[in-house]
């Protein structure tokens, strides 16, 4: 699974420590959530979504639907 | 659910608590270890060896509540693989110790840590540590790999 995770949180200037705490997880789960090490959870995907303003889709993007994208 | 001045207190609230629980259970498990080894001369010190372990349960139960989910899957693939690996080698260690197959020198290699404890007490201590130890090295090896490389 990707994410924009990091560039998402670098246009806020949000260190790591503060996505997490915003999210109420671990500074090391946005971390392994950023690197990919880790899929989050549904429910923390979609807390993830609100607090961007943005559709899960527009943050994670699995590895099925990019090579399907770049397919086409 | 809005991610709102609240939950940034919970979570602050939370590392708190998860420091507490770690801290408390590390120090509940050291004055156990000390008790058990001065019940061996006291045996009345077994009491308030079995006081902690209580104390310890409670500390572990709120470390457990709140971890994040992260950390949680952590631990369910650390007891899936490293658990699981290390209840192969407990079996495979049995197979080994059987007298039948290879005369009574594993198990009597095994006794030997144990010096002056009884036979009754040495079968049920060595049982239970081969049982289990394995399995909990084997969790703690992977969760341990998990943790450096999700730092």
């Amino acid at each position: 699974m990707n994410n924009r995770l990091r560039i998402l949180r670098a246009e806020r200037n949000w260190s790591q420590a503060d996505l997490a705490e915003r999210l109420d997880v671990s500074r090391q789960s946005v971390n392994a959530i950023e690197t990919g090490k880790y899929d989050p959870s549904l429910p923390l995907a979609f807390k993830i979504a609100r607090l961007f303003a943005l559709s899960i889709e527009e943050i994670f993007t699995d590895d099925d639907n990019v090579a399907a994208k770049a397919a086409e | 659910m809005s991610v709102n001045t609240v939950e940034h207190k919970f979570s602050v609230k939370r590392e708190r608590l998860l420091l507490l629980s770690k801290w408390g259970s590390a120090l509940c498990i050291a004055i156990y270890s000390a008790f058990v080894v001065g019940s061996f001369d006291h045996p009345w010190m077994i009491w308030p060896a079995l006081g902690f372990v209580g104390l310890m349960v409670v500390f572990l139960f709120g470390w457990l509540v709140f971890l994040d989910e992260a950390a949680q899957q952590a631990h369910y693939i650390a007891w899936y693989w490293g658990g699981s690996i290390g209840l192969v080698i407990s079996a495979l260690t049995f197979v080994a110790l059987t007298p039948q197959l290879f005369s009574p020198t594993g198990v009597e290699m095994l006794r030997a840590p144990f010096g002056a404890m009884n036979d009754t007490s040495f079968a049920f201590t060595a049982g239970f540590m081969l049982a289990v130890m394995p399995a909990c090295i084997g969790y703690m090896v992977w969760w341990a790999g998990l943790w450096l490389r999700r730092r």
